[in-house]
């Protein structure tokens, strides 16, 4: 802290200097008082940052546990579902049978359409596939069009179809040709082969046991 | 009760040793205050800002005589001022040429009062009266200067030399018979 000299007459003076002659000198009162309040505020401030820090650590924790147990409840849809082309193709198959609506007309409820024309209800069977898999017996609830007894106006009701048996028939006798091959479990190098034949489709899970799955030491 | 006893009362966190020492120090830190920022409400506000920070650091304070406590709360000061004008950007960049020095008429300024050099600082703009602070009446260096400023000691050296020639112009300006008969 030095550089070159200066007579220290005029700084001294100037360092000394209180106040100015035409000013008014500084509110002592009001001026400690405001210093007070910010010494307080400052204290008080201080304690509140805290307060807020804890209510977000306490929020922030709570939902991670909730993040956490919403995982939990929700698993994983299994490999065979999510990488399987050939039983895409067949539930698509499947979906475009089972959504076509089945009118089924009962005589003892006439429908507007009966009298002019005298012509018998239209019975319109219901198109069953002829699938011979352990797929083909779940079945999705069909829609069909049930008539209202109060009433002449047809009332769409969710009906839940009954699983139809299926006659199971070894996949050697479905015939036909194989419409589709994937792995379903490649690390076990087991595939599924789909057929499609006269008698429907099938499907099985086959072991491909041309190419060797372990790895045998060397003599 | 003497400055020491009151310096060790405020420590424990008595507010009448507090505001002893505020009313004892107060009036010659605003104008220290001022001398860097020309506004008064803007020189009080900082004057409590660095009171506070001066009660803050009590604790580690040793008490080295009347003058030493003197000249660390003055710095506390100077470095509120300091910041706040770096807030505000009040340091103008010059040339960094070094202009010629000018030397200030020393004589002139002893004949001033107080409050004429006071009033003939706070003129000055504010890069060149910060620099004429720190070096003149502080006793900085332009290299303490520059690190204080983040600005380069030719910076420093061309602002000072600005604000004395401005000084001496001033002094002209006024009318003072002995700057009038130093022309002559």
């Amino acid at each position: 802290m030095s550089n070159e000299k200066h007579s220290n007459s005029w700084i001294g003076k100037l360092d000394e200097l209180e106040s100015l002659p035409g000013e008014a000198p500084l509110d002592k009162v009001a001026a400690w008082d405001r210093l007070h309040q910010r010494m307080d505020g400052k204290k008080i401030k201080k304690r509140g940052a805290w307060y807020w820090a804890a209510a977000c650590l306490f929020l922030a924790v709570i939902g991670l546990l909730l993040l956490k147990l919403e995982r939990k409840g929700n698993f994983p849809p299994p490999a065979s579902y999510v990488a399987n082309p050939y039983k895409k193709k067949m539930q698509e198959k499947e979906s475009d049978i089972k959504e076509t609506p089945v009118i089924v007309k009962s005589p003892a409820v006439p429908t507007p359409m009966d009298s002019p024309t005298g012509k018998k209800p239209l019975h319109v069977k219901e198109k069953t596939p002829a699938i011979i898999s352990d797929v083909a017996t779940i079945l999705p609830p069909i829609i069909k069009a049930i008539p209202h007894p109060d009433t002449m106006l047809a009332e769409t009701t969710t009906v839940a179809a009954a699983p139809k048996k299926m006659r199971v028939v070894h996949i050697n006798d479905v015939g036909g040709d194989v419409i589709g091959n994937a792995y379903v479990y490649p690390e076990h190098k087991q595939f599924k082969i789909g057929l499609s034949g006269p008698a429907g489709f099938a499907s099985q899970i086959v072991a491909d046991k041309t190419q060797k799955t372990t790895l045998s030491p060397k003599n | 009760m003497t400055i020491p006893e009151l310096i060790k009362e405020a420590k424990k966190g008595s507010t009448a040793a507090q505001r002893y020492l505020f009313d004892l120090l107060s009036d010659k830190m605003l104008m220290v205050c001022r001398r860097y920022v020309r506004n008064q409400q803007d020189a009080e506000e900082l004057l409590l800002d660095g009171f506070y920070k001066f009660f803050k650091s009590l604790p580690d304070l040793s008490y080295q005589g009347d003058a030493a406590l003197h000249s660390w709360v003055k710095r506390i000061m100077i470095n509120e001022c300091l910041m706040f004008l770096r807030k505000k950007s009040a340091f103008v960049v010059v040339s960094e040429h070094v202009a010629e020095t000018v030397a200030l008429e020393e004589d002139v300024l002893n004949n001033l009062s107080a409050a004429e050099i006071f009033n003939l600082v706070i003129q000055l703009p504010a890069g060149y009266r910060t620099v004429f602070n720190l070096y003149v009446i502080e006793g900085m260096n332009h290299g303490e200067i520059a690190g204080l400023l983040g600005i380069s000691e030719g910076t420093s050296k061309s602002q000072l030399s600005k604000a004395k020639s401005l000084l001496q112009k001033m002094l002209v300006q006024q009318n003072i018979e002995y700057v009038k008969r130093k022309t002559q």
